[in-house]
Parts: C-alpha cells; structure tokens; sequence
C-alpha cells in the first residue's frame, strides 16, 4: 500500500540528511525523512555507568559487522586492509563520531589544476565557506579563531582545553617549527543553545552523554523536527522507484515489521553516507538503469576513499592526566598538508593530537605491548603509562581510484534480504609513502616533545570512518554522478548529499565539509524550486 | 531475590579450583608492597565473570585444570603448595604454549581489577562513572601559540 505522497523525501538521518531536512524545512513543503535505525538515548550511553569502560567495548561497537544490530546492514569488507565503521541510527555515525572537526582547504578543491592529480571539485572553498559557518553555528563548533593554516574564519565557542598534554606536544611542535593550533570540535566547550557544554566525559566515540557532543540526533534534528520535518524511523529503504520518463517517484521500504511498504515523493535526496548511497543506488535497478540508478556514468560505487590512519603513542615522564578530556580533540596540525615537491608523495597529510587511554585500556594495551607485565612489575609499569601518553594519530589524503569500490555483494544480505555492500579497497602506493613519511614525522614530534617511549600503532584496520568519493560531484556527465549542485545528472528529481558527493578526501576529517555540503545542495535546491527539474 | 544472586552463590568452581585461581590471580596482579592497590585475588573475579557473559569461565576452567595438571607432573603437588617462584615458572611455561588462552584471561582480569572501588581510589581516581559528575581538565597554555602566529599564514592561495 502506498503512503501519501510528500514533496521531499530524504534517505538517512546522519549528518547530512538532517543537515538537508533542517534547510529544506524553510520552504514549508512535506519533508520526510526515512531512518533505518532509531534513536539512541544518552542515558544509555556507557559514561552513565560505573563499569564504561567495560561497556563501551561491547555497546555500540563502531563495527557493524561485530554490533550486529537488527538496524544495522553487514558490510564485506574482507578485501580491504581497513574495516568500515559506522552508526545506523538517527543522527547516523556522528553519534559514534569523535568531533574532530578540521574544515577543507581552498587548495582541496583545486587539485588537478595545482599538482596535476584526480580532479578538480566543480565548486571551491569560498563557495562553500557560509555553509561552513552556517553548519558551525547551528551544530555548536568550538576552536580558536586565528589558525594560519586557513583563510580567516570565526568559530561560534572557545576551544575545548588542550590541557597540560596540549602544551607538551605544542612545545614539541614549537621545537620543531611546524604549525599546530587546537583543534576545531563538533563540541560545546561551553552551554549553547539550550544544551549544556562539555564536561570533559572522554569517550566521545562511544556516545556523548552529556549532549555536548553535536551529533546530528542532539544538534540539527531538534530543530528540524520543530521545523515540521516528518522524522520516519526503523524505515529501511530497499530501492528508489522510477517512472517511464525517468524520474524518481519515490521508494520501496521495509517498516520495523518487516513489511513491504511503498513511499511516493516528488524529490528523493539519498544521505546514506559513501557506502550505504551507492548500496542503495546500485540495488535500485530498471530496465532504464539495468546498471543501477543513477550510475549512466558507470562511477557509482567508484573511487571509494578511506583515508588510511597510522596512530603512534608517546609517553611522557609527567603526569599529564591525558586519559581526560574529549578523547579525539586536542590539538592538530597541518605542517604536512599541502604537496611538496621534495617529496615523493603527491598531497599531504594531516596531524590529529589526541588524548591518552582511560586504566583498562592502558593495562590491557600495555600488557599486549609488552610495557606492563604480571607480577611485582605490574603497579610501576602501570603507573609510568597512565595518563602520561600523548596519541599522534595521521589523517593522509587518500586519492581518488578506480577499483576501489563499493558493489553488491553477491551472496551476504541484510535482515530484509536486500544485498550488503561489499569494498574493494587497497591502499595506494602514493598512500604508502605518505604513511612512511607520516610515521618518520610522528616520531620527530614524540621525540622533539619529549617522549620516554613510542609505541608504532601502525595503520589502524577499523578506521574506515570516513566514507568518500562513491557518487561523485562534476560537471561532466560522463565523469561524474551529480552536478555541481548535488542533483543526478541522469534522473533529475534524484540529489545526493553525503560524502559520496566528494571528489577528492583532503587530509583531515570531513563532515565539517559534508554537512557544509549538504547545506549547499539544499540551498540550491530552494534557489531552484521553480525550475528544479530543468 | 534477584537472578544474579542466584547465579553468584552457585558457585562454578570447585573449592580447590577457587584456591588455584586466587594464587594465579596474585601472579598477575599482586599487591603493591604499600598497600594502596590490591592483589587482583581480592576482586570478586568470578562474579565478573558471570556478569560479563563474555563466555570466558569455560576457559577458564580450561587454564586452572591446565595447572593443576601441570604442577602434579613436574612437582607432584598441589599448585598451591608449590612456591611463588615456582608457581610463576610453571605459569610461564603454560603461558607460552597457551598463549592466547592467557593472554585472554589476562584481559578479563585488568577489565576486572582496573573499574574496582579499591583499585580507583588507589589510582587517585574517583569510584564512579564520568558521567553526571564530569571531570576538570587543565585549560593549557595558548600563549604557546605566539610562534605559530608569528610565523603568519600558511594555507596555499589557488
Ligand atoms: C567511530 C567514528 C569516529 C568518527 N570520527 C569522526 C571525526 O572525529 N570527525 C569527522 O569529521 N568524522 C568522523 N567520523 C565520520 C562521520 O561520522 C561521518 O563522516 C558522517 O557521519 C557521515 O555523514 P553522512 O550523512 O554521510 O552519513 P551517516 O552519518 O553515516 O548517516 C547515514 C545514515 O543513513 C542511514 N541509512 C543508510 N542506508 C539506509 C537505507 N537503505 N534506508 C534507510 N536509512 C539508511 C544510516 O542508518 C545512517 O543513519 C567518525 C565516524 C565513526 C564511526
């Protein structure tokens, strides 16, 4: 049975969807937003309890292969050195997220015209820059205005404190000469907008209990839901319907009973994020799009990018108590950013600081490194590596490539039997000098700080957060998805608006950058409501 | 009475067992000659265990019977009677050919240890969970930034 037709229907309620909803909402058209997850709620968050620690291993696992929820979709991911992590629910993976929240650089969009590699994005940094403020300002960002690492930009809330760790590793950078700053956060360092601000809780990445943390559940979806946006949960789209002239009518979902249900809109805006669009896009085959909706191109599902992650741990002889504080916001730096000729790499990298680990995570870490043993040991090991470690985490620009890519499994399905995605993935020979440099780089800096020891992490197989590049935005019909505006080049009532949209990933963290998007689409979509089909 | 009474007082160990897992416990974390942090034998391991559903008490049963074994073969006593340098060599060698298997229990046994009341105090922490309470960080020192400034823009025009 088919449910009244609405004028906007949006697919994912993660960061861009209801970055989307919220925008859209201003027209007063119907707005529907179809979640397959539900809400979290932060009283179930593990900093509520006494044994967090212990909970935030198994709740809310960044996996969803190992969370295995009823809402969440399987991923093969068995051809990639690195493992896709995700949420499905409302606010989607921001409720994981850890609010490092570093905007792109104007350089990040003009990459084959400044060093001859992948493409150019069809729209550039200034462009983009109110929908990063507008973003800024609705979410709470917190940061330092002044970063010479950017053009100017005014940030709504002081920086989270960088603490005695920040100022450790900032002279270590000072010694060295290299820029460093702290970092801008998804976070309120103080109350804002009816939430209260941040109380230094720690795991941000396993649900922020406070609310201080802007996930899109605490942050857009309040307001677009006062706004009148119609919020459907536990509503799992199976595929996007097609008319005989082309255009999108609406989708074909499964409700939380399992039934086949149909929705009918006159606008469909996928924001399933760089693997769950291209999933959805591929399984919505038609005679017209016998290859998958939308894909004409032949490039959805494409040019999948990661960004691979190498962490490396330094310990220090003073108490820094870094097992507090947000764990992924401290201070970052973009000293290695932007392509330099004398190396052997195209692009750059960028330096993410975080905080130390929380006792049962030292102990276990410790004892696995061989630093904290059984026995009579035990206590002093333990005490000269808590709180006293400082984590250089490595953000590489990872460049756009053919084969790596999201397609349809043909075998792993989820609960509803539509097909899970399944990535191809190697990492570049351009990524693995980079992460070579990286590491040589991360241990300057340790060193140059003051560390008694560094721990190589290595690159991090679950870091697959960031999810880019599989619906790519172009002016080109032949060499993209979506034009400059987000809307497909091939069904004209069919927008996209996550970080499949990106053409290249930078080096930092993006959904500053895909909610600055998502922005942009929905406000040309309400520049051009009268001719949006054109 | 609650479902987890019941499944605490019955208890999964034999006694003799219970005596081996305190020794072994104790190995891995004694306390600390000042008395500020205990022996990991002094947590309530098992009730943890229990609680946790992580399935690991049939292996454990596994590592106790493994020592038990052990220590009749090449001592031909109790493991508990043995001494603790003894008893550290015996649980190395296990260790070695077991490894995975304890290096397992050994997790299991720092999750325990490491969220006890006793144990956080010990550590200067506060028993309780992060949240509502929150926690005080320093602010940090942004005039160490002066350099960064001073060294003036650094982003690449296009
Ligand atoms: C552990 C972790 C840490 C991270 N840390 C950072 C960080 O510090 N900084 C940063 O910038 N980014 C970080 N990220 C990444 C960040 O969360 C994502 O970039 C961002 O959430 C992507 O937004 P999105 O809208 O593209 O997708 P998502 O936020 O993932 O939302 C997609 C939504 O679509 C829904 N959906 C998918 N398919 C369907 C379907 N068929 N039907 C209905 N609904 C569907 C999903 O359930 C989901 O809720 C992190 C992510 C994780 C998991």
């Amino acid at each position: 049975m088919a449910d009244e037709i609405v004028d906007v229907l949006i697919i994912g309620a993660g960061a861009s969807g209801a970055a989307a909803a919220w925008s859209l909402a201003d027209t007063g058209m119907h707005i529907m937003c179809m979640e397959q997850g539900g809400w979290t709620r932060q009283s179930e968050y593990a900093t509520n309890f006494r044994n967090w620690e212990v909970r935030r291993g198994k709740q809310l696992q960044s996996s969803p292969n190992i969370r295995g929820l009823k809402t969440d979709y399987p991923i093969n991911d068995k051809e990639s050195p690195i493992s896709i992590v995700n949420f499905n629910g409302v606010g989607g993976s921001t409720v994981l997220f850890s609010a490092h929240f570093p905007r792109f650089h104007p350089s990040d969009f003009r990459v084959k015209t400044l060093d001859g590699v992948a493409d150019d994005w069809p729209i550039d940094y200034f462009q983009l820059e109110p929908y990063y403020q507008e973003n800024d300002r609705i979410i709470g960002v917190s940061g330092l205005d002044g970063d010479p690492a950017y053009p100017d930009k005014k940030l709504p809330l002081p920086p989270i404190p960088i603490s005695k760790m920040g100022n450790v590793i900032g002279r270590g950078f000072n010694k060295l000469g290299w820029h460093w700053w702290p970092s801008d956060a998804a976070i309120i360092s103080q109350a804002y907008e009816g939430r209260e601000g941040c109380i230094n809780l720690g795991p941000c990445n396993s649900g922020c209990s406070q609310g201080a943390k802007s996930s899109a559940d605490v942050s857009y979806w309040p307001l677009a839901l006062r706004k009148g946006v119609e919020l459907k949960t536990n509503c799992r789209v199976r595929e996007i319907t097609i008319n005989d002239q082309g255009m999108a009518t609406g989708v074909i979902y499964y409700d939380d009973e399992g039934n086949e249900r149909e929705q009918k809109a006159e606008v469909v805006i996928v924001a399933c994020n760089g693997v769950g669009t291209p999933r959805l896009l591929l399984n919505s085959r038609s005679s017209q799009f016998p290859d998958g909706l939308a894909n004409r191109s032949g490039l959805v599902g494409k040019n999948l990018m990661l960004h691979p992650w190498n962490v490396m741990d330094g310990f220090f002889d003073e108490g820094l108590e870094s097992h507090l504080g947000p764990q992924g916001s401290c201070v970052l730096s973009q000293q290695f950013y932007e392509t330099d000729p004398t190396r052997d790499f195209d692009r750059g990298y960028g330096i993410q600081v975080t905080r130390g680990s929380p006792p049962i995570a030292t102990a276990i870490n410790g004892y696995a490194r061989g630093d904290i043993p059984w026995g009579r040991g035990h206590h002093e090991a333990f005490r000269k590596h808590f709180g006293t470690n400082i984590s250089v985490s490595i953000c590489i620009e990872d460049l756009p490539e053919l084969h790596n890519s999201v397609t349809l499994d043909s075998d792993l399905t989820d609960g509803n039997g539509i097909p899970a995605p399944r990535i191809n993935y190697r990492i570049s020979e351009n990524s693995q000098k980079m992460l070579a440099h990286a590491r040589i780089k991360s241990r300057e800096l340790l060193e140059a700080a003051g560390a008694w020891k560094i721990h190589d992490h290595g690159q991090i197989q679950y870091a697959g957060w960031h999810l880019l590049g599989t619906a790519r935005m172009g002016t080109d019909p032949n060499n993209s998805v979506v034009n400059e505006w987000g809307r497909s080049h091939d069904v004209k009532n069919l927008f996209i608006v996550d970080g499949s949209l990106f053409v290249t990933s930078a080096a930092g963290n993006p959904t500053t950058t895909i909610q600055a998007l998502a922005l942009y689409v929905a406000d040309a979509i309400k520049k051009n409501l009268t001719n949006l089909f054109d | 009475m609650t479902d987890d009474k019941i499944i605490q007082t019955d208890h999964p160990l034999s006694e003799d067992q219970k005596s081996v897992l305190d020794a072994l416990l104790n190995l891995i974390i004694p306390s600390s000659g000042d008395g500020r942090m205990p022996g990991a034998a002094e947590m309530d391991f098992l009730g943890y265990l229990v609680g946790d559903e992580s399935g690991f008490l049939p292996k454990l049963v596994q590592v106790l019977n493994a020592i038990v074994d052990a220590a009749d073969s090449s001592h031909g006593k109790s493991f508990t009677e043995i001494n603790e340098s003894d008893q550290l060599d015996l649980v190395n060698s296990l260790r070695s050919s077991k490894g995975e298997l304890f290096n397992r229990l050994t997790n299991q046994v720092m999750a325990c240890y490491y969220q006890d009341d006793r144990v956080m105090r010990g550590l200067g922490l506060e028993p309780r969970p992060p949240f509502p309470k929150g926690n005080q960080v320093d602010e940090g020192d942004l005039s160490l930034l002066e350099p960064v400034r001073q060294r003036g823009e650094i982003w690449r025009k296009v």
